[in-house]
């Protein structure tokens, strides 16, 4: 290895070291909690009785199925959403533009919980958004609050910037000639969209789904305020072990199929939409 | 007849005319180069004539139908990219064929358009590949092929062989041509090189501050310049400032007089007169032709190997002759002493 080589390294190292200190061994001292004995269970540890434990009860297969399902349902409402949106924010220019990015990026300046806050209070039994339409008696009084529905739209609205900001950088990176030169082909609006744009741009829709699926996946405000207890999802069923039941073994147990079921997420995802890449 | 007329185009943009009052017309069949330096707004009108920018005044027409306000993809123009442009995602093939399948036409019709712009472009074979893992010169190639498959009433070109290097450029330039005439489609090239404008061009229309300075021959644009800026920016010249005394005839300030050609200038105007570097002669002996003619100091030699460039220091003013690198002509070096001098026809006055 080279001098050079080495000075690379060595410049690495201190981000390197304070990731695997801050990230590596915690998920380390996590996965080891979860292989080990508890309250509920007795078996000699380290083994994987605690998954089996989980993976074995019917109501926590629901909350898993619950997790993926939420996931799944953010992720196809918050794509197109932010397709649109990246696309009107590519046609932006200058100042407009930096306003709406200013825009768009404030729910995170602001924080999930000031924002979910703001959700309990918009989709409340007689709150603003509804109360007028029931009581003008247009539709019949729905729950939003504590339902799925109201999860999955403070989820769309808490993953919005991010997936807009991975689509608009994507769409961007398309020269504008491209379009052009499909114009000058004969190519209409729909057509350049189909033959071009799309495609060009699914390497950024697949980096979009899987950022937005992880996101809406360990959510813990948006189902922890919105969903309460009925509407437990791995993050909320961890939090209940700690908080709760005091079981930091299954909780750990939980977050490692949390973690898991992310990761084969993301292969699954890559596969599908990898697919239609082209080279 | 594809015929392109552009009456009194005039584009602005925030604070600036980049087209202003443009007139020209381009004859069917007919090769002709936008030339100018950068921002003079030949691109600009590139992009009018295609439709991806649009005429604040004047109409465009094409085969006698305005086009002013059709959009590009109804325009039937064929677009050749500096950058090419190419689709990365789909093949050499399906990149040419895409113009085609946007019509609607049948698979098996647009194969053997395909196959034929590939013959025609020389990369027969070819059509499987992606367009990444052709060279700059073959990209080139299928750009041309792709615009010129939909069978296009004008063919487009902005800076086609900029970023090419310089052997595959002048390779392309005849190769272009050749193609331009096989099909005898009417083109319209954007170029700022003046040597790629006069080869390839049947007309050439010299371009400065979004305005028309002159539309002609190569060879006219060239040996009579129409203004002083196409005088100046074609070929390489000795430029000299003086006031015109009578009719063909200028002083300079230190009192030097040259002869030379002017129409219209009236005695006392201030002018420019401009001569081309290589139509200077620098001999031993006294040229007494020439009427413009001055005993010289040789102060340096640029050797440029087709030709050696001579600076030389005569009656006070500085002036560069290009001599062919030839056994024919003498041969000088910083010091000598000698003659320059140049015809009357070879230098023309052009009011400032």
């Amino acid at each position: 290895m080279s001098a050079a080589r080495t000075l690379d390294w060595l410049l690495l190292l201190p981000s390197l070291l304070l990731l695997a200190l801050l990230m590596g061994l915690p998920l380390a001292a996590m996965l080891a909690t979860s292989l080990q004995p508890n309250v509920l269970l007795s078996f000699t540890g380290p083994a994987l009785d605690n998954y089996s434990y989980l993976l074995s009860r019917g109501y926590y297969l629901q909350v898993i199925w619950r997790t993926l399902r939420m996931a799944g349902e953010t992720t196809l409402f918050a794509i197109p959403l932010g397709y649109l949106a990246a696309m009107l924010l590519r046609n932006l220019s200058g100042r407009a533009g930096n306003l709406a990015i200013m825009g768009l990026t404030f729910p995170i300046l602001a924080g999930p919980l000031t924002v979910v806050l703001g959700w309990m209070a918009l989709l409340a039994d007689g709150g603003p958004f509804l109360g007028p339409l029931v009581e003008a008696g247009l539709i019949s009084p729905p729950r939003l609050l504590g339902s799925e529905a109201g999860v999955v739209i403070s989820l769309v609205q808490f993953v919005l910037p991010f997936t807009v900001l991975t689509l608009y950088t994507g769409l961007r990176q398309i020269q504008p000639q491209m379009h052009e030169a499909a114009q000058s082909l004969g190519a209409s609006g729909t057509a350049r969209f189909l033959h071009v744009t799309l495609p060009l741009s699914l390497p950024s829709v697949l980096s979009a789904t899987i950022i937005t699926f992880s996101l809406a996946a360990s959510s813990f405000i948006s189902p922890h305020y919105l969903g309460g207890a009925g509407q437990l999802t791995l993050t909320t069923l961890v939090s209940q072990f700690i908080m709760a039941t005091f079981n930091a073994e299954l909780a750990a147990a939980a977050a490692g199929l949390l973690l898991l079921l992310m990761l084969a997420s993301v292969v699954v995802i890559t596969a599908v939409i990898g697919r239609f890449v082209r080279p | 007849m594809p015929e392109l007329v552009l009456s009194h185009v005039t584009r602005r943009f925030s604070g600036h005319t980049a087209v202003d009052d443009l007139s020209l017309t381009v004859r069917d069949g007919e090769f002709v180069c936008l030339l100018g330096p950068s921002g003079c707004g030949k691109t600009t009108t590139l992009r009018i004539i295609a439709g991806f920018e649009h005429a604040d005044a004047g109409r465009l027409t094409l085969d006698g139908a305005d086009i002013t306000r059709l959009p590009p993809e109804k325009r039937e123009i064929g677009v050749v990219f500096q950058s090419y442009a190419l689709f990365p995602h789909k093949t050499v093939a399906e990149n040419i064929g895409f113009g085609l399948k946007m019509r609607g036409r049948p698979k098996g019709e647009i194969a053997k358009a395909v196959e034929e712009a590939l013959a025609l472009v020389r990369l027969d074979g070819l059509g499987g590949r992606y367009p990444r893992a052709l060279s700059g010169g073959q990209q080139q190639r299928v750009a041309l092929a792709r615009a010129l498959a939909i069978r296009p009433r004008l063919l487009l070109m902005d800076e086609p062989l900029s970023n090419l290097d310089a052997q595959l450029r002048e390779e392309m330039r005849v190769e272009i041509r050749r193609i331009q005439q096989s099909l005898g489609i009417t083109a319209v090239l954007v170029t700022h090189d003046q040597s790629e404008a006069l080869a390839m061009a049947d007309r050439v229309a010299v371009m400065a501050k979004g305005r028309l300075q002159q539309m002609a021959a190569p060879a006219e644009i060239y040996e009579a310049p129409a203004t002083a800026f196409v005088g100046g920016f074609i070929g390489q010249v000795n430029a000299l400032e003086g006031r015109v005394e009578s009719d063909g005839l200028l002083v300079l300030p230190n009192g030097t007089r040259l002869a030379g050609q002017g129409a219209g200038l009236l005695p006392g105007a201030a002018a420019r007169a401009m001569v081309k570097q290589e139509r200077l002669s620098l001999s031993r002996a006294e040229p007494a032709a020439m009427p413009n003619r001055f005993p010289c100091r040789v102060a340096e030699r640029i050797y440029l190997g087709g030709s050696i460039a001579y600076r030389c220091e005569a009656a006070g003013l500085s002036l560069t002759a290009l001599l062919p690198n030839h056994p024919l002509f003498e041969q000088f070096v910083p010091g000598d002493e000698g003659w320059i001098g140049w015809s009357a026809a070879d230098c023309a006055f052009f009011p400032l």
